[in-house]
């Protein structure tokens, strides 16, 4: 097992040198640079090649990627080409905000897809059909309309909730958990349906395996059974899609981010690749890396803890 | 599927439900009791006393006057810290700022010397002077921003006194008021201990406005904090106890935001404004006019030929076009000023009335009776594709084609303009006096909307000459400027559209109008 963390733990460099090298040729090839961006419509051309001097754009690609890396290396991932900020502050903040987020989306997103796909799953008939109409509903509709509705009818015209904006938990920890409400359901609608599905799949399979009649017919009770034995069977592809959920809701928040107005990473991530603030595009890069990297190594450690032979093998 | 067991399945039929019936009571319960506390709190009605929340659709790159964009959802943020030399009022007027005074001296508009207040201090609390105006004005005519050339007549600004800061032109120059006022912002003047480290202007405010920013309190991109400024001139001015510009690019999320009192002000587009409901209030001002740059008038081109661009002209029903995309937010229109603005002509808004018959002789006359096709670079922004395509329909029955790329980033449009691979350049240019489109437009080094560098003799001898003039003399003189533009049929002008703002009634003080089409952020105060 502890080869298996440190090995994947290797293999995460190459990938990081990989992303951000794709990324910084990505952006290049976007039409604009950070002088066109300061300047829009205005400027002579020669106003322009000034800028672009003054930016220090006028390097060879390569050469540009080279210092960046050669910083990155040190931890230093530089500054912003606009404002000054260094990245890993500008960033901080932001980062904090999309994991809360993330993270609270993919938990209710587990929890309610556990309790509706095992529902379906034990269920016959009728029922089990209108989970599984509702369930597809859920993967149709894309998740900003939800969001705009949501916020039309709990914000605007109930005041339940804020219909924007982000309090930090230390101002204020009822108002930073209302400002999350709206999002996290909205954000968390998509991925209940794919582990309803995936968990009503599992379970039906672990249903069936002769060791549940075994237990039944000894008389352990309905509950223990479901929960604790066939769920744990069960469990494994859903620990899969749930990490699935987690790492696609990275790119998933920026349309909720700007619906509500969120200071997360996904919208700003839009934000700085249109102005081609390429420091804090890398930085974004990478950062979403790690994370993905991250992810993909608790839930191989959740593998090995719900499933002996692994860690053996 | 195979068989299930159909027994032990029912069996366990119950659990589930009991979980999820406590799941959403447990939501009920917490979310009902929000509620009480949405009145008092960050959340709740902003606009009671204390803190005004502003709304911005663009998130600014930087907090350098020297580097910052002029309309109204980037210029927000430096107005709020900076004091300008000049007021421009919501009413269009000029009034007394860091300078209580100013004129032009001797005749042709070239120089200008402006009175320093006294008094005044920065929000370090040093005072300002005219050799710190002077180095303020400097430092940004050399700052390489987006809209240097504006002030690119100046060839010198020094102080010639304690208090007096003369400004020399290289040539003549009528506008220097608006460039030293908060519009442009030369005039925005930044403290010597700004100056010193320039980097630090991109993210902190070193001004002598009314307020400051607050740095803790401030998320780059997304939220920006301003507390008042203790040593602002006039204490009587700051009505807020906290100023915060929110980002919020998606106008459905403002509208929600203003319904519910989290924010006070928001710039939204008119269609937006359909869904806004009585209790919030409406500003307009007619703010930019929209067309086709005819910008191939290379000889052998067929828009080198004054019938064939006047043919266009007569071809488009601009008052079908304007109510189509905008509905009452726009005006037909054929002039490239703005009500409010010198240049403007009431009498040559319907210079070319729709006449497609009158078009396809003109067309037939300059040897083009089979038509032609125009490559047009446009931008999927502010309805500039719409227009061009709206356009391409009305050409298309006098036998001219429009060949549209839209582009999707400023930058992109940008670089095609330039690259002079396109006939045609779809138009979008905001309130701004005639030389400065002149400058900007019609000059032979006019930049990306002439990239061909055609050059008028006639424009250059007319803006030179009103350039010179003073007061109402050079308004007449631009005006006649626009009218040579529209008979020379220089470009295809459709519309004026307005700019949309809303606000939350619990303020005052807000306004925009012909003239004036960037809110003064201080003037807003609580309604009484």
């Amino acid at each position: 097992m502890l080869r298996v963390v440190v090995m994947r733990l290797l293999w995460s460099l190459p990938l990081l040198f990989i992303v951000s090298a794709v990324t910084f040729v990505l952006v290049s090839l976007t039409p604009g640079d950070p002088a066109r961006t300061i300047l829009g419509v205005n400027g002579t051309p020669q106003e322009y090649q000034a800028l672009r001097a003054e930016l220090g754009l006028n390097q060879p690609l390569w050469v540009q990627y080279g210092h960046w890396l050669a910083r990155a290396a040190h931890g230093n991932l530089g500054t912003s080409l606009f404002n000054g900020e260094p990245v890993t502050t500008l960033l901080g903040t932001r980062l904090g905000v999309s994991l809360t987020l993330i993270g609270l989306s993919t938990a209710l997103a587990l929890l309610t897809g556990l309790i509706v796909g095992v529902a379906s799953a034990v269920r016959v008939g009728v029922a089990a059909r209108i989970v599984d109409v509702v369930a597809k509903l859920g993967l149709s509709v894309p998740n900003f309309i939800v969001g705009l509705v949501l916020v039309l009818v709990l914000a605007v015209k109930i005041r339940l909730f804020p219909a924007i904006g982000w309090v930090s938990i230390s101002s204020s920890p009822w108002e930073w958990f209302r400002s999350l409400v709206l999002p996290v359901v909205t954000l968390a609608l998509a991925g209940t349906t794919l582990i309803a599905q995936q968990t009503r799949d599992a379970m039906l399979d672990a249903l069936d395996q002769p060791f549940i009649h075994v237990l039944d017919a000894n008389g352990f009770s309905r509950r223990s059974i479901v929960y604790r034995h066939a769920l744990r069977s069960a469990a494994i592809p859903v620990v899969s899609v749930t990490g699935v959920v987690f790492v696609g809701l990275l790119s998933g928040t920026v349309l909720v981010e700007t619906v509500f107005a969120l200071p997360g990473l996904g919208s700003y991530a839009v934000q700085v690749t249109e102005q081609h603030d390429i420091p804090v595009v890398e930085g974004i890069a990478l950062y979403f890396t790690l994370v993905v990297i991250a992810v993909n190594l608790i839930v191989d450690l959740i593998y090995a803890w719900l499933n002996p032979r692994v860690r053996l093998s | 599927m195979s068989d299930r067991p159909i027994a032990i399945r029912a069996r366990f039929r119950g659990v589930p439900l009991a979980l999820m019936a406590v799941l959403v009571g447990a939501t009920a319960v917490t979310a009902c009791s929000g509620q009480n506390s949405s009145q008092s709190s960050a959340h709740g009605t902003t606009a009671a006393r204390g803190v005004l929340t502003i709304a911005s659709g663009d998130a600014t790159t930087t907090l350098d006057p020297g580097k910052a964009a002029i309309d109204a959802s980037d210029a927000v943020y430096e107005e709020l810290a900076y004091e300008p030399l000049i007021n421009l009022t919501n009413g269009g007027q000029f009034l007394p700022g860091l300078a209580t005074s100013w004129a032009y001296v001797g005749s042709g508009n070239k120089e200008f010397v402006m009175t320093i207040r006294s008094g005044a201090k920065f929000s370090d609390g040093t005072p300002v002077t005219a050799a710190s105006v002077a180095a303020s004005i400097n430092y940004w005519r050399n700052a390489n921003g987006p809209v240097v050339a504006y002030a690119s007549a100046i060839k010198s600004v020094r102080a010639t006194g304690p208090s007096t800061v003369e400004v020399d032109c290289a040539q003549s120059d009528p506008n220097l008021p608006i460039v030293f006022s908060r519009y442009i912002g030369a005039g925005n003047i930044i403290s010597p201990a700004g100056l010193a480290h320039p980097s630090a202007l991109q993210n902190r405010t070193f001004g002598a406005g009314p307020y400051m920013l607050t740095p803790s309190q401030t998320v780059t991109g997304s939220t920006y904090t301003y507390v008042p400024d203790p040593y602002f001139y006039d204490q009587s001015a700051i009505h807020w106890s906290k100023v915060v510009v929110k980002v919020i690019s998606n106008d459905n999320a403002a509208l929600s935001a203003l319904q519910t009192g989290e924010v006070n002000v928001a710039q939204v587009g008119a269609d937006t404004v359909a869904g806004a409901g009585s209790s919030l209030k409406l500003y307009t001002a007619p703010a930019q006019f929209e067309g086709l740059y005819l910008v191939n008038r290379d000889p052998g081109s067929p828009l080198a030929n004054l019938q064939v661009r006047q043919a266009l002209n007569y071809a488009v029903d601009r008052e079908a076009i304007a109510k189509a995309i905008f509905g009452k937010f726009a005006n037909p229109s054929d002039e490239s000023a703005v009500p409010g603005w010198d240049g403007w002509d009431p009498s040559y808004m319907n210079y070319y009335a729709y006449n497609p018959g009158e078009a396809k002789k003109l067309l037939a006359e300059a040897g083009y009776a089979k038509g032609f096709t125009l490559t047009v670079d446009s931008l999927n922004q502010f309805e500039m594709s719409t227009v061009a395509q709206a356009i391409a329909g009305y050409l298309s029955k006098v036998g001219v084609t429009l060949d549209i790329t839209a582009t999707t980033t400023v930058g992109q449009y940008v670089t095609d303009a330039l690259s002079k691979k396109y006939d045609v350049i779809s138009m979008f240019y905001g309130g701004l006096p005639m030389y400065v489109q002149y400058q900007t437009i019609f000059a032979k080094n006019a930049g990306v909307f002439n990239p061909f560098a055609t050059q008028s003799s006639l424009f250059d001898s007319l803006a030179a000459k009103a350039a010179a003039l003073p007061g109402s003399q050079g308004v007449a003189g631009f005006q006649q400027l626009q009218q040579a533009v529209v008979n020379q049929a220089w470009n295809l002008g459709v519309l004026y559209a307005d700019e949309t703002w809303l606000t939350t009634s619990n303020i005052s003080g807000f306004s925009v109008g012909p003239g004036n089409v960037n809110p003064d952020p201080g003037a807003i105060g609580p309604a009484s």
